[in-house]
């Protein structure tokens, strides 16, 4: 059953510029979610308390699950702000209420018989890897986290990312942090064999990350992005394009995703 | 509240349906109803009306698909289903269980098309009514095509009353010069009722990349922004018609209902509204029930098109 239900922000803080961490207080999502998931959460105002709303923006907006905290009850979201929506979240302080919908779609797999992972990310992809990581962590599994952005000032839960353990591998654009240069070409040089690849990013940085993986052999799951309407895969408009034999279909990032098999997924 | 022991009467029939309201959901923003039981009872609501389907499977249209707008949306989803067949096989049996009426609603690339899907959809039983989609912006062939001449709109309603018995509802588009001729012509074809709006054809471009942000070029455009082209085009089909209407474009609460049916709607539909707040339905039906009391009405069929005054 998934949750719908207005809940409570306790914390609504900026980590690095135009970059935000919320926390929202619900012990359902938070005791249901998996590494991969995501909320869909409404930014939409009650007009006097009643029932109408000012729709506009008008649709939910896709989020991550970062991470949780089981027994306090409480999930958390890392995101950039871009546009509108991300803007008017960004304002919202300690004890707002946000309608908001969850956990939804497909996490990643995570195989009892895996000993070595490979996480790679890009920019706020980075988002959802810190909980797939943590979870990776607590079965055991080593993780190779390779982490990219534009800069320095972009690189996000460095220190959390190693101090739970896991080897980091850094590249940055400008080189301000880390290798300069991009993430995949550090990936291409250092992948070694593990068992399996996660990754989440740019379709562009994701399509790389797939010929490098399944190159060497690697299964490799990747984390889809596409505008969203319903969240619940009602209305098909989240679709991505997954081999079919000779042929593709689309399936939907909410509901078949957003995580999807590497070698099936067509990133065009 | 004056009376609130008055416990109005909200049934409606449309074309034959007996209805328990009139809050019914558009077609493509409901998927199949499964989707929503989570949210919701949905054998609470008047009926349900599932996603268009096709004789054939039909892969939808390149992505990007949707675009938000100010207080709506454009989609260009492509009537992506998975064919008739499998919608018979897959979901009839759970629309057999509900207690919700259940229309589907039926596209085509040819008038023999239309037809033999709603042949199929009645042979299987467990619906109580068909929708025929004659206006969907989003398709090159068939869809819109049919809904933009009276001659063609008259042609798929005649094939389709010839190849059911269930009550056929035409869904009329927007997007042509007047809306109430294409009305009449399909109520002479033995229209059982009638559907408006569905979407208006737009488009948005990237001025980034420099092209259509869509990857159908164009779309339909639905939601709250919709909704005054919406009432009006109900109040002139309610003037040029004696089949029911049902009224749907924008509809997010029972107060916007409540415009459709007092522009001249018997039922109305909730679509965009869905994606946000899957709730919209069931707090439309309370809505329009609270307004009835405060109103001293006792029973809905009083109030539709009870605007026109003029
Ligand atoms: C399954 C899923 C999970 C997601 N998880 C996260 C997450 O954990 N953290 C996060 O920050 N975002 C995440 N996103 C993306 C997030 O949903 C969008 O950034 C958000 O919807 C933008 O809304 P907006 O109203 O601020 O921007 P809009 O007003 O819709 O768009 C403003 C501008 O930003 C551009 N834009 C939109 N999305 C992005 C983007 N992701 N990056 C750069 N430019 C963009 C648009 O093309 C447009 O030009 C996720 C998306 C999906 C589908
Ligand atoms: C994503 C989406 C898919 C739709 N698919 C269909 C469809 O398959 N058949 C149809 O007749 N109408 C379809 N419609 C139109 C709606 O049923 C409705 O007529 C229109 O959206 C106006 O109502 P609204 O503003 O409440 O959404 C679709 C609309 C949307 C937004
Ligand atoms: S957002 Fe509606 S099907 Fe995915």
């Amino acid at each position: 059953m998934t949750i719908l239900e207005d809940l409570k922000i306790l914390k609504n803080e900026e980590v690095a510029k135009n970059y935000m961490m919320m926390e929202i207080k619900s012990e359902n999502i938070a005791r249901k979610a998996v590494p991969g998931q995501f909320v869909h959460i409404s930014l939409n105002e009650k007009v006097n308390g009643n029932k109408n709303i000012t729709n506009d923006p008008l649709l939910r907006r896709p989020f991550s699950i970062h991470d949780v905290d089981v027994e306090r009850g409480i999930v958390k979201i890392l995101y950039k702000v871009v546009g509108k929506g991300t803007f008017l979240l960004s304002r919202k302080r300690a004890n707002d209420v946000l309608s908001i919908m969850g956990p939804l779609g497909n996490g990643f797999a995570i195989k009892k018989d895996i000993a070595k992972a490979a996480i790679v990310a890009g920019g706020i992809g980075v988002a959802p890897m810190y909980f797939l990581l943590k979870a990776l962590l607590k079965n055991g599994v080593e993780v190779d986290f390779y982490l990219g952005a534009l800069s320095k000032s972009e690189l996000l839960l460095l220190d959390e990312i190693s101090s739970l353990g896991a080897n980091l591998h850094i590249a940055t654009d400008d080189g301000s942090m880390g290798k300069k240069g991009r993430v995949i070409d550090l990936l291409y040089k250092n992948l070694k064999t593990v068992d399996v690849t996660y990754t989440c990013g740019s379709k562009l940085m994701m399509r790389e990350v797939v010929k490098i993986a399944l190159a060497k052999g690697i299964p490799v799951q990747v984390s889809m992005e596409e505008k969203m309407a319903c969240g619940i895969g009602a209305c098909l408009s989240c679709v991505c394009k997954v081999k079919n034999n000779e042929h593709f279909e689309y399936k939907r990032v909410c509901a078949e995703g957003p995580v999807f098999d590497g070698k099936s997924v067509m990133m065009v | 509240m004056k009376n609130e022991k008055l416990k109005p009467c909200l049934k409606v029939n449309i074309g034959g349906i007996g209805m328990n309201n009139p809050v019914m959901t558009a077609s493509g923003t409901f998927g199949f109803g499964i989707e929503y039981s989570q949210f919701i009872d949905i054998n609470q609501l008047g009926a349900i009306v599932v996603k268009g389907v096709t004789l054939k499977p039909k892969e939808g249209n390149p992505t990007p698909r949707i675009v938000e707008t100010p207080a709506g949306m454009l989609n260009s989803i492509g009537l992506q289903n998975p064919g008739v067949d499998y919608v018979i096989n897959n979901y009839v049996p759970y629309f057999k269980k509900l207690k919700t009426k259940v229309i589907v609603n039926i596209s085509g690339d040819s008038t023999l098309d239309y037809a033999l899907v709603a042949k199929k959809l009645t042979d299987a039983g467990g619906i109580s009514g068909i929708e025929v989609n004659i206006s969907c912006p989003n398709v090159k062939r068939g869809g819109m095509a049919f809904g933009a001449s009276a001659k063609s709109a008259f042609e798929v309603t005649e094939a389709v009353k010839d190849a059911t018995d269930l009550p056929v509802i035409v869904k009329l588009s927007p997007n042509v010069t007047d809306i109430a001729e294409i009305a009449k012509a399909v109520e002479a074809a033995g229209a059982d009722a009638v559907s408006l709006i569905n979407t208006l054809t737009g488009m948005a471009i990237d001025i980034n990349a420099k092209k259509p942000v869509l990857g159908n070029v164009v779309g339909g455009l639905s939601g709250p922004t919709v909704k005054p082209v919406a009432v009006y085009a109900v109040w002139r089909v309610y003037k040029a018609v004696d089949i029911p209407i049902i009224g749907m474009g924008g509809i997010s609460s029972a107060e916007d209902a409540l415009e459709f049916i007092l522009a001249g709607a018997r039922a109305v539909a909730i679509g965009t509204a869905n994606f946000v707040n899957p709730k919209t339905a069931i707090e439309v039906i309370e809505g329009i029930e609270r307004y009835l009391k405060s109103h001293e009405i006792s029973d809905i069929n009083e109030l539709v098109g009870k605007a026109h005054v003029f």
